[in-house]
């Protein structure tokens, strides 16, 4: 089964073409790992599927459903997600009331002009439920400019959680990380993976030849090369355009 | 009911009640009654900027309009002898244009957004100053008089001045509500992360066009009281630097950190004008240090002062 399906999508700044036509069926199960040197796309082609940049050329279609060029917020309520490579929070808001701010719109409590937030109590009881699955409530009350960046990565992973979504696209979910908070968010990611569809762009190559069932290599803005992580390793294309170089 | 001493706004409309009768001061009471206006104004500007972080710099021209408006309606189709039609024609034309400049600014931010409503401000004066046969041009608007009101007599200043105070009562609570609801926090969203804001699924334009007309229904009441209260409307009242007062007596007061910041701001500001400038014509010179003296010490404000002694206190 597909979920995303892209037709000859192609986006270009100027003179550079950042996605160069890229034609791919991404399935419902499982992990995709997008990989790539330096400037090959990967965040351009991230940010085409979430909706943060247009397409010049070609389709994108989620179950179907033509989501090309769609904004933002409406790209939302298809059922994507998305986490941030530099923490994205609402930093003057506790680590609770973060979550509530997704939680209000997915439960429809967004426009309620005259009910104190903190008194929705569906809305509290479904944010709490998410910190503690995330082994986050005990930190509910803090400011969330103050904890530490462990926490707030695995926070800003909580935030994109709120929307309800089936797929979940993670931009560079380990960087600035340490070992220890590595581990754990693995251990979230896989874990997540098992109820959601699960995209990640990471330079980190032993969370994505651990974690991955599927590795997308893109290069020069075009698909190098896809399969699994074992495929990719023995792949000479990928080693002469990426691992050989980084290797040696 | 013992909780209500500590709430703030208790002791706002406290000393709001008491004012006719402190000494000095509470002969003026078309001062009082301004100083409410103000508050009113303040606290719908605040939900623009320290609420959803818009830099609404032209916001005086929702105030202006509310002051024509009511200017207009009083003269034209009041024949009736209604007090409340003017204050209603007020809210409505503040809304509306805060509603068509809200609409086609939406999706611009920062200094644009700002500079956008400056501009429209000036355009507003533009029109007012000009356009003698509907605004009275440059001679403005005269002959407006408080009628009664349910039997109440509004021309006394006193009574008018409570009827103010009665009506800050309710902006005020309804506003603090407002930024406490879940909409509230909505807003809040948009002002610290706006895409962050998109990404958990919130049209961010539709927001900042929404609060925008909520607050300029706000504005334009104050205004149409404004224009019962000196009885006449002028342009200078759309002069930018009326926005320009607002946006400063927020700032200084705290309003990006405090819902009352707007309160104190214009508690100060209103005082400096009118009394510093009766002892020294140029008071302007002390309050504008002041303003630079304290936001450079406290970027927050007075009120954000009090926030960071009461934090270190824990």
């Amino acid at each position: 089964m597909t979920l995303f399906s892209i037709q000859g999508l192609t986006k270009r700044f100027g003179a550079l073409t950042a996605t160069n036509n890229v034609t791919l069926d991404i399935g419902r199960e499982g992990i995709l790992s997008i990989i790539g040197p330096n400037g090959a796309g990967k965040t351009t082609f991230f940010n085409l599927l979430t909706g943060f940049l247009k397409p010049d050329e070609g389709k994108i279609f989620y179950k179907g459903q033509d989501v090309t060029g769609k904004k933002p917020y409406q790209i939302i309520r298809y059922g994507i997600s998305r986490s941030f490579q530099v923490v994205s929070l609402f930093e003057e808001m506790t680590v609770l009331d973060n979550v509530r701010v997704g939680v209000q719109r997915t439960l429809g409590f967004m426009n309620r002009m005259f009910l104190n937030y903190s008194h929705a109590d569906a809305v509290t009881k479904k944010a709490m439920e998410l910190l503690e699955e995330a082994g986050m409530a005990d930190m509910a009350d803090l400011p969330a400019a103050s904890i530490p960046h462990g926490d707030r990565k695995i926070l800003d992973l909580c935030v994109a959680l709120t929307t309800n979504p089936e797929t979940i696209l993670l931009d560079e979910p380990m960087a600035g990380l340490s070992k220890a908070e590595r581990f754990r968010i693995t251990q979230l990611i896989k874990k997540l993976s098992e109820t959601h569809k699960v995209i990640i762009v990471e330079h980190d190559m032993d969370l994505v030849f651990g974690i991955s069932d599927h590795i997308l290599v893109l290069h020069h803005g075009a698909i190098l090369a896809m399969g699994s992580a074992g495929e990719i390793a023995a792949n000479e294309e990928v080693q002469a355009a990426y691992l050989g170089r980084e290797v040696a | 009911m013992s909780k209500i001493y500590k709430d703030p706004l208790f002791w706002i409309f406290l000393g709001c009640i008491c004012y006719p009768f402190l000494p000095y001061v509470g002969n003026f009471t078309s001062l009082g009654t301004e100083l409410l206006l103000w508050f009113i104004f303040t606290l719908s500007f605040n939900l623009c900027l320290g609420q959803t972080g818009l830099p609404s710099f032209g916001h005086g021209a929702f105030y202006g309009m509310g002051t024509y408006a009511a200017a207009i309606v009083f003269l034209r189709l009041s024949a009736s002898g209604s007090f409340v039609l003017p204050i209603l024609g007020g809210i409505a034309v503040g809304a509306v244009a805060a509603a068509f400049l809200g609409w086609l600014i939406r999706e611009k931010r920062g200094v644009y957004f700002a500079m956008m409503t400056v501009a429209f401000t000036q355009v507003c004066f533009g029109i007012c100053f000009r356009w003698d046969e509907v605004t009275g041009g440059e001679a403005g608007l005269s002959g407006i008089s408080r009628l009664d009101f349910l039997g109440i007599p509004m021309r006394d200043p006193v009574t008018f001045y409570y009827f103010c105070f009665a009506v800050f009562v309710v902006c005020a609570i309804v506003i603090r509500a407002i930024s406490r609801s879940c909409f509230g926090l909505s807003l809040q969203s948009v002002r610290q992360n706006y895409i962050r804001s998109q990404y958990l699924g919130y049209n961010v334009g539709v927001y900042k066009f929404a609060v925008y007309t909520l607050s300029g229904a706000f504005a334009g009441l104050s205004g149409a009281l404004y224009c019962l209260l000196t009885q006449s409307a002028f342009a200078d009242i759309l002069d930018w630097t009326k926005s320009g007062d607002v946006v400063m007596a927020t700032l200084l007061g705290g309003g990006t950190v405090s819902f009352y910041g707007p309160i104190v701001g214009s508690l100060i500001f209103i005082i400096c004008k009118n009394l510093l400038s009766s002892l020294w014509d140029h008071w302007l010179f002390i309050y504008g240090l002041s303003f630079v003296v304290i936001l450079s010490l406290f970027p927050t404000g007075i009120m954000g002062m009090f926030r960071k002694k009461a934090k270190k206190k824990d």
